[in-house]
């Protein structure tokens, strides 16, 4: 039993979507770093070291706030779909950043520490039992474990060797991370600002990632709970009026305590499959039909409606349902077919093509 | 499998909502004033003149 490496397999949209971001940060620590000392008529200039410091740790923070807002407002609005796509490289480049400031940190603060600089880190403050005076560092040293396995890990090697619900489990600690890293700023860069801007920023950060969680998770626990008629045998579930299903997309419906499944609409063909993605269990109902084949919003993958399987050369497949059409309502039978099963997808002559 | 997954993002963003602006309130209400580290100077006139001339 082994997992086959796969090279990252590169694209426009990754090339065009890597380049805008290293541009975004590029330009953001070149105006902190050169441009806006420039600016500055004080009689005690802040340290070159610390400034650095300052530049990435802040851009750090606004990254991670940034990638973090994501994932919800994709959920919230399609049209946040293409950020998505390539938001683990995202998360590298944080990480790559994180270490730039901890050398910075390291470099000006723990320099001339008569022990090593790394392990000074965890002796120059045990004030545990504090709150204010608690050692910041340390918990910056755990958002940085955090942010680095989820950096190394975040190859699809990993996905496939973990299986995608234990990697998604295991990336969800980006929200540890997070809470760390506020935690730190805090107790650390926070205790000494001397401007509100830091404060805003920083509260800014956790009132929008917050809101934007809570709204998304209201609107997944409503899909969640909706209640649809069941028959009398128990396994057909009233889907509603075909009617209601957007051509080339889906209609979602929450079937049992586990799964949702998609009922998609091609044109006056309707099939109904699993909601969940084989590669990293993404909403497929939330994707689109295109060249005949469903296609996952989050990064592309693709399976044919009426096996669920993906089209040669690629082996993922996930599970099919049946559906029948009774006196003009679609009805799904709930138990889910061996994934790549075909099932001859429903015709019906209500539905208009395009419509 | 999937609702169990979706159950846990809502259980630790609900738990993250009390417990991220409850570390940052206490920590910016409990900020010793006065102790800052001195924010820097601005330069007056007098002593931009002493400065361009040093330089």
């Amino acid at each position: 039993m082994s997992v086959k490496y796969v090279p990252v397999i590169w694209n426009r949209t990754k090339f065009v979507y890597d380049a805008v971001v290293l541009a975004t940060v590029g330009a953001y620590l070149g105006i902190y770093i050169y441009v806006a000392p420039m600016f500055q008529t004080v009689t005690r200039p802040i340290d070159w070291d610390i400034y650095k410091a300052q530049a990435f740790g802040t851009c750090v923070f606004f990254l991670l706030t940034f990638i973090l807002c994501i994932g919800p407002m994709a959920r919230l609005d399609k049209r946040f779909l293409p950020l998505l796509y390539n938001r683990r490289h995202l998360g590298v480049i944080t990480c790559v950043l994180a270490y730039f400031h901890v050398d910075n940190i390291l470099g000006w603060y723990n320099a001339f520490s008569p022990i090593n600089r790394y392990v000074s880190v965890f002796m120059v403050n045990t004030s545990f039992d504090r709150f204010l005076g608690f050692p910041f560092e340390i918990l910056g040293v755990f958002a940085l474990l955090i942010l680095t396995i989820l950096a190394v890990t975040s190859h699809d090697f990993w996905l496939h060797f973990l299986k995608p619900t234990l990697w998604k489990f295991l990336h969800m600690g980006i929200y540890l991370a997070y809470a760390l890293i506020v935690a730190h700023v805090a107790l650390g860069a926070l205790q000494s600002a001397a401007g509100p801007f830091m404060t805003t920023a920083v509260g800014a950060s956790v009132a929008l990632v917050v809101t934007l969680h809570l709204l998304a998770a209201r609107n997944e626990h409503l899909i969640d709970t909706q209640q649809n008629d069941v028959d009398d045998t128990g396994k057909w579930m009233d889907a509603g009026d075909p009617k209601d299903v957007p051509d080339k997309r889906a209609r979602i419906i929450s079937i049992t305590d586990d799964e949702r499944v998609a009922i998609f609409r091609n044109g006056k063909k309707l099939s109904a499959i699993s909601n969940v993605c084989a590669h990293q269990n993404g909403p497929l109902g939330e994707g689109k039909i295109v060249y005949g084949c469903v296609t996952c919003p989050w990064h592309g993958y693709q399976y044919r409606l009426e096996d669920g399987k993906s089209p040669p050369p690629f082996t993922e497949k996930i599970s099919t349902y049946r559906l029948k059409l009774e006196n003009g309502r679609l009805w799904l039978n709930i138990e889910a077919l061996p994934p790549g099963t075909y099932v001859e997808p429903v015709v019906s002559p209500m539905v208009a093509e395009g419509s | 499998m999937q609702r169990a997954y979706r159950k846990a993002h809502r259980t630790i963003w609900f738990v993250l909502a009390f417990l991220i602006p409850i570390i940052l309130g206490l920590a910016l209400l409990m900020r010793p004033t006065g102790t800052h580290e001195e924010p820097p100077v601005p330069l007056d006139a007098a002593a931009k003149s002493v400065l361009e001339a040093n330089q």
